[in-house]
């Protein structure tokens, strides 16, 4: 028997759990290997008002269980996304969440503006943990006033339901978490990349150009999942878990962890198939378990 | 696009930490472009991403792909010791391969095949579907080694061939540029139109991009960048390419692996 898959996430019913992640999905190149209507949403990559070109080359590193990167939220702006991306999502049957990015209050706000009357945009996603940009993006995650301004600023703007995007590089995330909800926020969603540095060690140079980087895959599952647990205890919104997560069996406990949602990153580039690969696991693993209806775990640890 | 499992049919080693690899790979035999590359994925966790590796040759009656690789990290390593019948994750063909239609004009009366160092293995599905396309236009193949080459022969059926070898270990010694240099005021024949397409390290297709400038030559690099995904999802891989403008150049950004590796010679902007 195929269980039962479906989920509201913050008033916004999905198929399934399954999403992609910011930044490792692209809405052409992806659907070379799957349809992307097999999943609940997908994530489109962080978008900021204007283009950013985004950090100098190389911006990739490999690393044990996982990468690290430095890609900077290169995008072509949001009139871009206008004419392209968001109209390219209709011929698909998923919610589509859009990543949004800003150096500053008033570049968030921009930025929503312009996006925020696109129909095809089921939710947008505040980005204010990009460990990748110098001014912005992570300066407002690890700041519980600012992130509350932040997200005050963009509720204003728009009535899509947001989740706020938070940053695992600070000492209480659950300080952080609060905060974002008393700004207003319908979700969360955690963790962004950690901190990371890899070294040549025969150039006797940092790897990335940009020396630090993003940390990112299965490597990280276990500091994702406690941040999901310790957050989906300390708020009343829904959650999307992210961090590693590479299997079936892994959804799972980011779910028992307390996530409504649960997203995909580099694990789709690293197995392009990833999210087909991972729907058949969930629905295998639920069945070995006995547990008919996912949402009868959610946060049962 | 292919992705999947594919048996390595045979592996041997070319020279020293030259290698290569047949793999039975018919979705990929029938559909490849020359310029573009398949990427090799390992199940080991300290080597999650996938290595990019150009397609060298196919035999689509066959259902082959012929890789070569030179052993430059752990990544290469492994797939050198993976025995012949093993199993390879492979995504493929990706990238945009090369124009092989800019030879179409009646005025492109030479065709240029560059290579050099790991670049030149490419040049050989280049070289053979020009040769079949144009079997009337001359094709110039300028091959660069370091030493002795470990790929030449295969070339001849399909152009006139030119080896350089920094050493003078084989062919002409000295670079590539030099070998075209040389072979042009021997021929004395440069007003008419010709196509260049190459692949091989940056200081080369730098000096190549110089040297096109001086002649009536359409030029096509194929590029490297460090990659993530390999297919366009993570913009790991960006090149900076001139955008010609009324009021000076502007520039855009293009990924490698999707919108490339191949480009227009007169647009790269060499970092
Ligand atoms: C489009 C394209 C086609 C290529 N075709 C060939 C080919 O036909 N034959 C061949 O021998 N080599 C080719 N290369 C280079 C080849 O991909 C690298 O040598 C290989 O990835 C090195 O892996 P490694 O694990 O042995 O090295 P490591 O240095 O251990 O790798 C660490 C990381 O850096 C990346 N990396 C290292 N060197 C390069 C490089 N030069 N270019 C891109 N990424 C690199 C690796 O993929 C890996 O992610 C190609 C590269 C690109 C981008
Ligand atoms: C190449 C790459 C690009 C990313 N770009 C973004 C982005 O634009 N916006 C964002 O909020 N997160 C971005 N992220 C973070 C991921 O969405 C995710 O939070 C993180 O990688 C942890 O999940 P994972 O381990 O499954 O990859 C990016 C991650 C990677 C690897
Ligand atoms: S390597 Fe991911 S976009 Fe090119």
């Amino acid at each position: 028997m195929k269980p039962e898959l479906k989920v509201d996430f913050a008033g916004v019913p999905l198929k399934n759990p399954l999403v992609t992640a910011s930044g490792t999905y692209n809405p052409e190149a992806s659907g070379q290997f799957y349809d992307p209507s097999i999943l609940g949403a997908v994530t489109l990559k962080g978008v900021s008002a204007e283009a950013w070109q985004g950090n100098p080359t190389p911006r990739i590193a490999e690393t044990y269980g996982g990468m690290l990167n430095s890609v900077g939220l290169q995008n072509p702006g949001a009139a871009e996304y206008l004419a392209h991306e968001i109209p390219y999502m209709e011929q698909f049957d998923t919610k589509v969440i859009v990543n949004l990015a800003g150096h500053s209050i008033e570049e968030y706000e921009r930025v929503t503006e312009m996006l925020c009357g696109a129909d095809r945009i089921d939710m947008f996603e505040l980005n204010i943990s990009c460990p990748n940009v110098k001014e912005g993006g992570m300066t407002f995650g690890t700041d519980a006033r600012m992130a509350e301004q932040v997200v005050k600023a963009v509720k204003r703007i728009t009535d899509k339901p947001l989740i706020v995007k938070l940053s695992p590089n600070v000492t209480d995330i659950t300080e952080i978490a609060r905060a974002a909800v008393a700004g207003g926020a319908d979700a969360l969603s955690l963790i962004n990349t950690l901190l990371g540095m890899r070294i040549d060690i025969r150039r006797r140079q940092p790897i990335l150009a940009r020396s630090v980087g993003g940390f990112s895959g299965p490597a990280v599952k276990p500091v994702a999942v406690r941040m999901v647990w310790q957050v989906s205890h300390a708020v009343d919104v829904p959650v999307l878990g992210m961090g590693g997560v590479s299997t079936g069996e892994d959804v799972v406990e980011m779910i028992m962890a307390g996530a409504t949602a649960v997203a995909l990153g580099t694990v789709c580039l690293t197995d392009p198939q990833a999210p087909v690969r991972i729907l058949g696991e969930l629905e295998e693993t639920l069945n070995r378990l006995g547990i008919r209806d996912v949402n009868e775990i959610r946060g049962c640890v | 696009m292919f992705y999947g499992k594919a048996r390595l049919i045979r592996q041997r080693k070319l020279a020293d930490g030259i290698f290569e690899m047949i793999l039975d790979l018919p979705e990929i035999a029938q559909t490849a472009v020359p310029g573009q590359f398949v990427d090799l994925y390992t199940e080991d966790p300290s080597l999650l991403l996938p290595r990019p590796i150009s397609i060298c040759d196919t035999d689509p009656e066959k259902g082959t792909v012929r890789l070569i690789y030179a052993v430059v990290g752990k990544g290469t390593d492994h797939f050198s010791r993976l025995a012949d019948g093993s199993m390879i994750r492979v995504s493929g063909p990706l990238g945009n391969g090369y124009p092989l239609e800019e030879a179409d004009s009646p005025f492109v009366t030479e065709i240029y095949v560059v290579g050099g160092g790991l670049g030149v293995p490419p040049m050989l599905f280049l070289a053979k579907e020009l040769y079949k396309r144009y079997p009337d236009k001359p094709i110039r193949i300028f091959n660069g080694f370091r030493s002795t080459p470990w790929i030449e022969a295969d070339f001849e059926p399909y152009g006139e061939v030119f080896s350089a070898s920094d050493d003078g270990a084989s062919g002409f010694m000295g670079n590539v540029i030099d070998a075209m240099e040389y072979r042009q005021v021997m021929a004395k024949d440069m007003d008419h139109e010709g196509v260049l397409y190459s692949c091989g390290p940056v200081p080369m297709l730098k000096a190549l991009q110089n040297w096109q400038t001086r002649y009536e030559m359409h030029s096509f690099f194929s590029l490297e960048a460090r990659m993530g995904c390999g297919y366009g999802a993570c913009a790991g891989c960006p090149v900076r390419l001139r955008v010609p403008g009324a009021d000076g150049d502007g520039e855009r950004l293009a990924s490698v692996c999707k919108d490339g590796p191949v480009f227009n010679g007169e647009e790269v902007i060499f970092a």
